[in-house]
């Protein structure tokens, strides 16, 4: 152990010993995972807001839940959501074979079902604002969009970097760089899943009841 | 947390993968969702309807947290498990707080007694 003077010899038998091995992928794993759970208060703070603005006072007057949220395209966004994280799982079971094609071919399948997400998404606020129900039209609708956004705006960042892992793979294949980033990209891309059966549940399917 | 492999390939983290646990995730939360679904189209004959929702939801999330990401306290997850489990309880008393503060204020202030 190191002592109150700090001399050499004895800091070479603690943690600071020159041959300790530094774990580069389990501590930015971790590292990362610190990072998942501050990004999810963001979301608290978030769903604190929706939760005291939907009372029918905050909508002044403009459209309520009942108005916005349509069930059957909520649930078509949930399949899309868990379809593409069973295939991020299958990314990551392709990495542990070692198959680099089959962590290619998982790429693309959770790309191309995540982008269907982001495009129901984008289509069910295009028919919003077309009907004039726009963010700034009262406390509720700003609370509104800037959760279910917010979310959107996660899962567009997941594809941009799933996007990004294909070509690293493809040209670096499985480096500690490359496997650190998928196991990142899982983290995230689970928790983005987790934060849907929330966004789901107690804004979608509170609309319905 | 520490490990000595030069190839990423058998990292620990790597290693528990499991595609069976990935498939079993896959199943529940989307049987959960269905029954949630089902449950809010027809929630006037469901009695306490929102509290079975939670109920589904919370279940959902627990087979994810346990299948997806694999949170349990071995020595290769226990640091991402602790840190989940302190951070739970921010979130809950971050939303539930706000909730309660502002669940009666509408008594206090009689701003809400205006509305038609």
């Amino acid at each position: 152990m190191i002592t109150a003077s700090g001399d050499m010899e004895s800091a070479r038998s603690g943690l600071w010993e020159p041959h300790y091995h530094h774990d580069v992928i389990a501590t930015r794993t971790l590292g990362f995972w610190l990072y998942m759970l501050s990004d999810a208060m963001i979301f608290a703070g978030l769903f604190a807001a929706y939760g005291v603005l939907s009372h029918t006072y905050n909508t002044a007057g403009g459209p309520g839940l009942h108005a916005l949220v349509h069930p059957w395209t909520a649930y078509a966004e949930t399949l899309a959501v868990f379809a593409s994280v069973l295939a991020y799982g299958g990314v990551m079971v392709a990495l542990k074979r070692g198959n680099r094609a089959g962590v290619l071919l998982g790429l693309v399948a959770a790309f191309v079902l995540g982008a269907v997400f982001v495009g129901l998404e984008v289509h069910e606020f295009a028919a919003l604002f077309r009907m004039g129900i726009y963010p700034q039209g009262s406390g509720y609708l700003s609370a509104f969009f800037a959760l279910v956004m917010t979310h959107g705006i996660h899962m567009a960042f997941g594809l941009l970097w799933m996007a990004t892992m294909f070509f690293q793979v493809a040209a670096q294949g499985f480096t500690d760089k490359t496997v650190y980033r998928l196991l990142n990209l899982k983290l995230f891309w689970h928790f983005q899943a987790i934060l849907w059966v929330l966004v789901y549940t107690f804004v979608d399917m509170r609309g319905v009841l | 947390m520490a490990h000595d492999a030069h190839d990423p390939l058998q990292h620990p983290e790597v290693r528990l993968v499991n595609g069976r646990a990935y498939i079993a995730a896959f199943i529940v939360a989307t049987a959960l969702m269905t029954a949630a679904l089902a449950v809010a189209l027809h929630g006037s004959a469901v009695p306490h309807a929102m509290l079975v929702l939670s109920g589904a939801a919370a279940l959902a999330i627990a087979v994810q947290i346990v299948f997806l990401l694999q949170l349990d306290f071995s020595s290769t997850q226990i640091w991402t498990t602790v840190s989940f489990l302190l951070a739970a309880p921010l979130f809950v008393i971050a939303v539930g707080l706000s909730m309660w503060m502002f669940h009666s204020l509408d008594a206090r202030t009689m701003l809400m007694n205006l509305m038609p």
